[in-house]
């Protein structure tokens, strides 16, 4: 074995150890062979250094880059554990308020008509919930002809006939801007009548599967729309003008 | 040793049922034996910019040649060719494109020649400084007057710590090529490096 080789196999630890032993008492006495062994070191740490390998995440760069889908690295787990609570929130306040819009949206589709007003089937249902009870009641027909005459400039009043009880006034935006609302028994349903100054009024059908329907009375400037359950109007005809100067109109109201 | 370049391929994952190996099984391994693959390609090419545009090609190669893996072969030796293969091809062209001659594989190297031109103050003098522990651009040119598989085995050896056994494996080369590769480079060398190394620094 060349003294080369010898030195190679030495650096490579393939020399059997008594060989090796040899080799290192030479290495002892010889400078140029030590100057060699320390050369070759040198080299091989100049090796390490100027050729050290990427890291595995250059691999998975690769991968990727080649379109192929690769484990998550641990760093992008981790950047993804600090990251996940804030994502989560964010979706959570996007979910919350993204229903709620679309909630309100809905509810407000369900509750009025496109140009605005409060659906007639939304406002009877919402009344007969909540006892369909009345703000004003009236003590006579001067009450009662006086609350519609503010409205309309119209007075009217109600003849009595069996099977219908008046339980008094409530106001809603449903038929125009303002309309004054007559609550009311007709044999034992409750139904409403609108009544709104007719330059002001406007149409508004209930949909068919309310149950409910509307019929419609002018009246000098006044406007009527009866909203029942039944498939004729009881109250319409009802409404009659007293035939009283303005002066009688003219008592405090509610 | 690496596992990678040791191991066969089943012991990195399950091999499908038909031979072959799934895209999930490649990137496993690939990325097991990516710093051998790296080290084949820098050894090839002297080039490490370079090394990782060849791994990056032989990785696209191979993903289009899985069916062509054999169950139980070895993935580091399989992907090591493709990669030596391409690695050669990228070095001569860039050779034809620096124009400057490529030594054959099975040539004597150009570095018979005189030592290139030192880069520093110390080197011009004809020594490394006392504190500076490394060759640098010395190193770089005495490396790229080496064959090319011959330094890929250095890089191996130095680098990974493989046996020759397992050089010769990756390379697809008999172990005593693999061995005497790396003897001759070391010797080469140390030849071109010791005038820059100091009074001790000579050459056996």
């Amino acid at each position: 074995m060349s003294r080369a080789d010898q030195l190679d196999a030495y650096l490579d630890g393939r020399l059997p150890a008594e060989d090796a032993a040899a080799f290192e008492r030479a290495l002892d006495g010889d400078a140029a062979l030590r100057g060699e062994v320390e050369l070759q070191r040198r080299l091989d740490a100049s090796l390490r250094r100027d050729f050290l390998p990427p890291g595995a995440q250059r691999a998975a760069e690769i991968l990727r880059a080649a379109g192929v889908v690769t484990p998550t690295q641990p760093a992008r787990r981790l950047r993804f554990s600090i990251v996940r609570p804030f994502a989560i929130a964010a979706v959570i306040v996007l979910v919350c308020v993204g229903g709620w819009q679309a909630y309100r949206r809905a509810y407000q589709k369900w509750r009025t008509t496109p140009d605005g007003f409060v659906r007639v089937e939304y406002f009877y249902n919402e009344r007969v919930a909540r006892g369909f009870d009345p703000n004003q009641t009236c003590d006579n027909d001067q009450d009662f002809a006086s609350a519609i005459w503010r409205t309309t400039d119209q007075g009217l009043v109600l003849r009595p006939l069996e099977g219908v009880e008046a339980y008094g006034f409530v106001s809603c935006a449903c038929m125009g801007r303002y309309s004054l609302v007559l609550l009311a028994d007709v044999l034992g349903e409750p139904v409403m009548v609108f009544i709104t100054k007719t330059k002001l009024s406007r149409e508004q059908q209930p949909p068919e599967r309310s149950g409910l329907r509307i019929f419609r009375r002018d009246v000098g400037p006044a406007t009527l729309h009866e909203l029942t359950p039944h498939d004729k109007p009881y109250l319409l005809d009802l409404f009659y003008d007293p035939q009283k100067p303005r002066e009688w109109y003219k008592i405090s109201g509610w | 040793m690496t596992d990678a370049a040791t191991q066969p391929a089943a012991s990195s994952g399950a091999v499908s049922p038909g031979g072959g190996l799934t895209q999930a099984e490649f990137a496993s391994r690939f990325t097991e034996s990516f710093r051998l693959l790296w080290v084949i390609a820098a050894g090839v090419t002297g080039d490490r910019a370079l090394a990782e545009d060849v791994v990056q090609e032989s990785a696209v190669i191979a993903l289009g040649k899985l069916d062509s893996f054999e169950p139980g072969s070895n993935f580091a030796a399989w992907m090591g060719q493709m990669v030596r293969f391409v690695a050669l091809n990228s070095a001569r062209k860039e050779q034809r494109r620096r124009g400057v001659a490529l030594d054959g594989m099975d040539s004597e190297p150009a570095a018979s020649a005189s030592p290139p031109a030192p880069a520093s103050a110390e080197l011009a003098a004809g020594r490394l400084a006392a504190d500076q522990p490394h060759f640098g651009d010395e190193l770089a040119q005495a490396l790229e007057s080496v064959p090319e598989t011959a330094r890929a085995c250095l890089l191996l050896r130095t680098l990974e710590g493989l046996e020759y056994t397992e050089i010769a494996v990756l390379l697809g080369i008999p172990e005593g090529t693999a061995m005497s590769h790396v003897h001759r480079t070391r010797q080469r060398l140390r030849q071109r490096l010791a005038p820059l190394s100091g009074p001790a620094g000579g050459s056996v």
